[in-house]
């Protein structure tokens, strides 16, 4: 709770899971179960969430343990048929929350902000301030460490909380980590904690890959793909062979008529170069139809992370003439030796 | 004599033959690989589950505090359950085949075994769950009415009595006699009254594909009603009326009583669906890109032996007018063809076997029967011969004057 509570950087949350019983006022509306998180106001500013109608609580709403809340765009269409919600009333454990926001449709995949809990998936329903969570005792959902009674938990030595801190520098990020260091230190000597300090500060990309979120139906895929690409360059090398081998004539001719070897080589190779360009150009074409294609096929969790990214989309070309121009080395270089009076001869 | 001609004619494009012989082998490895986990994959997807899918629906329910005489509220969900429109019979319970939830753990023969004998699924069931599964029970008898006791979701004792599944019934007892012998899943024994044919285990969170899949069939069926605040309402629908009876049921519980959640609405094909999502859709990608990798690597083919047919125009004249027939030059170019692509399959055949192992390692696929790089092999050499048909019949039909013009 110091933690949360010791201002060194300049936005920082934590979070939980939790799920609660949100019983509708509309007698016609089922009971629904539903699973939400308990952050601060500084999350909607660290992760970007759009709001549909609304905004996120007020400083003093999520310092005071408010009952407010913010609502996703599938509990609202649910519930409000999409309308606009604010002030609206939700019972959720018998607690009435006021609606103050409800968000656009927002689902970053993965989901990194809660890997501790399902990384892919839908996002979450509803959105409440820790402070009101904490005050409410409602207990976490989820994978913690703590055996504890929720009562106990405030002051226990569990792991149940994450917290992400936005450090906007380098040096932020390292002020945080002494702060850490630090701060278990102390706790330590105090004699609360008696396992050796091991905090670390991981950041998003670690986070990802210390929780090994991958799946190996991904990796074999990735593998495939590497083969497939290796299999097509190989492809590639033969036919160029044959290609630039056929014009033996033609490139007699050009050396007879004083053209060295590596003009006729440099030709040879920016032949490679547009043929790799064109194919560049196809094959994003085809990405596309095998984007929505792929889509229909993965599971809808993982079917969202699949989408081209403008950096995507260039590496893919880059990849595609780099790759062509490599495979065209050789058979260019077979291309351009051919003698000039041999082949004139005949 | 022919062979060794062909033989001399390839050594001319020594780099070129090499390189397509690399391709093959690398499309035999991994259209191989491949061929092995769809099969793999779809083996999987297509295992029976022991239960009558079709009219199957769930939910979970979550009771809100505070709870009351849990027993009777429970009791009385039922209730309207098995009176619901639609319903045929219904029963409350921890675990789902193929889905959510369910203990799952060590079964050992003695009181605290150290290493258990087997691990197995448990599920809390009622008298009513054989009807609404459609279980099939092969030996004993199925729970009554009056054995079906108050629990909850962790017992330290074993209960008196359980119903087990076929699999974990030999797997425990290889010599037979599992009906009336006593087994362990807490401190006191428990005797087997039952044996199911079939009931596979539910989604294990954390516990690995292959892990779960060496002990799919093992399950122990244990008789109580689940006083939980949460847990599933399994309910059978009449022939044809799942979906009906599924949002009947939801409705009438919330009309019995509000201070409920509900949520994990599913019929089973959804679950049977969702399980098997990622198998269904590598099997696809995987087949897909199979396709295409024999569809490059036989235009690759038919590429090449077009330049060699265009470069031997002369030495084919020559040959049909010294009185070659065209099926001389057909068979020339096959042989020729299945030569490289044979060399290729061979490195291929190893180069398949060694990714497999590697894969075998680092991500803990099972180990590829030989047939499959076997098939593989077959697959490339029929491209091959395919492929190099058609610019093989076009060498063919070069006429023999063409030879005397030429040169």
């Amino acid at each position: 709770m110091e933690l949360l509570r010791a201002r060194v950087v300049p936005r920082q949350t934590p979070i939980y899971t939790l799920a609660l019983h949100l019983i509708p006022e509309d007698i016609n509306l089922l009971p629904l179960h539903v699973v939400g998180i308990a952050v601060d106001r500084d999350f909607f500013s660290i992760f970007d969430v759009p709001f549909r109608y609304g905004s996120p609580w007020t400083t003093e709403n999520g310092n005071d343990g408010s009952n407010v809340v913010v609502i996703g765009k599938r509990l609202n269409d649910r519930l409000f048929g999409g309308e606009d919600a604010l002030g609206q009333s939700l019972n959720l454990d018998g607690t009435n929350y006021r609606i103050v926001g409800v968000i656009k449709d927002w689902n970053p995949q993965p989901r990194l902000y809660n890997l501790l809990n399902s990384p892919f998936g839908d996002s979450e329903d509803f959105l409440i301030p820790f402070n009101t969570a904490v005050e409410h005792k409602i207990a976490p959902r989820g994978s913690t460490s703590c055996s504890e009674a929720w009562s106990e938990r405030l002051g226990a030595v569990c792991t149940w909380i994450l917290v992400w801190a936005e450090a906007t520098t380098p040096s932020d990020a390292q002020h945080y980590r002494d702060f850490l260091a630090n701060y278990v230190l102390e706790q330590r000597r105090l004699g609360r904690f008696s396992w050796l300090p091991s905090a670390s500060l991981s950041n998003a990309r670690d986070w990802m890959k210390e929780k090994n979120i991958v799946p190996t139906e991904t990796r074999l895929s990735l593998i495939l793909a590497f083969g497939f690409l290796t299999v097509c360059l190989v492809n590639g090398v033969v036919l160029m062979m044959a290609k630039f081998l056929s014009r033996d004539r033609e490139t007699a001719i050009r050396r007879a008529l004083g053209a060295t070897r590596t003009d006729v080589f440099s030709q040879f190779l920016v032949e490679a170069g547009v043929i790799g360009a064109l194919a560049g150009v196809l094959g994003l074409g085809l990405t596309a139809f095998g984007l929505a294609f792929e889509r229909s096929l993965l599971p809808q969790e993982m079917a969202r992370v699949t989408a081209l990214s403008p950096a995507v989309i260039g590496m893919t070309f880059g990849l595609a003439v780099f790759a062509t121009v490599c495979a065209g080395l050789y058979p260019s270089w077979r291309g351009s030796i051919v003698e000039p009076a041999v082949q004139s001869k005949t | 004599m022919e062979l060794l001609s062909i033989v001399t004619g390839l050594r001319r494009h020594k780099a070129t033959s090499a390189l397509i012989a690399l391709q093959v082998a690398l499309t035999l490895c991994i259209v191989s690989n491949a061929l092995f986990v769809v099969h793999d994959r779809l083996v999987r997807i297509d295992r029976p589950t022991g239960i009558d899918e079709a009219d199957f629906a769930m939910f979970r329910n979550e009771w809100l505090a505070p709870q009351g005489d849990l027993k009777a509220r429970i009791q009385g969900d039922l209730a309207v359950l098995r009176s619901a429109p639609g319903v045929a019979d219904a029963y409350a319970t921890n675990g789902v085949p193929l889905y959510i939830g369910g203990g799952a753990g060590g079964v050992g023969l003695k009181p605290n075994q150290e290493t258990p004998s087997a691990y197995s699924a448990e599920y809390i069931v009622d008298d009513h769950a054989m009807n609404t599964l459609g279980i099939r029970l092969t030996e004993g008898r199925w729970f009554t009415a009056g054995e079906i006791v108050e629990r909850h979701d962790s017992p330290e004792d074993g209960p008196p009595i359980v119903i087990i599944t076929r699999a974990l019934a030999t797997k425990l007892f290889p010599a037979g006699q599992a009906l009336g012998s006593s087994i362990y899943v807490g401190k006191k024994a428990s005797s087997i009254i039952g044996i199911v044919e079939r009931l596979v285990t539910p989604l294990l969170y954390g516990v690995p594909a292959p892990v779960m899949d060496s002990f799919f069939e093992n399950s122990i069926l244990i008789p109580g009603l689940l006083v939980e605040d949460s847990y599933l309402y399994v309910i059978r629908a009449t022939p044809g009326q799942r979906d009906a009876a599924l949002l009947a049921s939801q409705r009438l519980l919330a009309q019995h009583d509000r201070a409920r959640g509900i949520d994990l609405v599913h019929t089973f094909p959804a679950i049977r669906a969702e399980s098997y999502k990622t198998d269904r859709s590598l099997a696809s990608l995987l087949s897909l890109v199979c396709a295409m990798l024999l569809l490059v690597t036989g235009l690759g083919i038919v590429g090449l032996a077009s330049y060699w047919v265009g470069l031997r125009r002369s030495p084919i004249g020559i040959r049909r007018a010294l009185g070659a027939r065209r099926i001389d030059i057909v068979r020339y170019f096959q042989i020729e063809n299945l030569l490289i692509v044979g060399c290729g399959a061979a490195v291929g055949l190893a180069l398949a076997v060694a990714t497999n192992l590697w894969m075998v390692q680092r991500m803990a696929l099972p180990r590829m029967g030989a047939h499959y790089a076997i098939a593989g092999a077959a697959i490339v050499l029929i491209l091959g011969q395919l492929a190099v048909l058609w610019p093989a019949r076009r060498a063919a039909s070069t006429p023999p004057a063409r030879a005397t013009r030429a040169v």
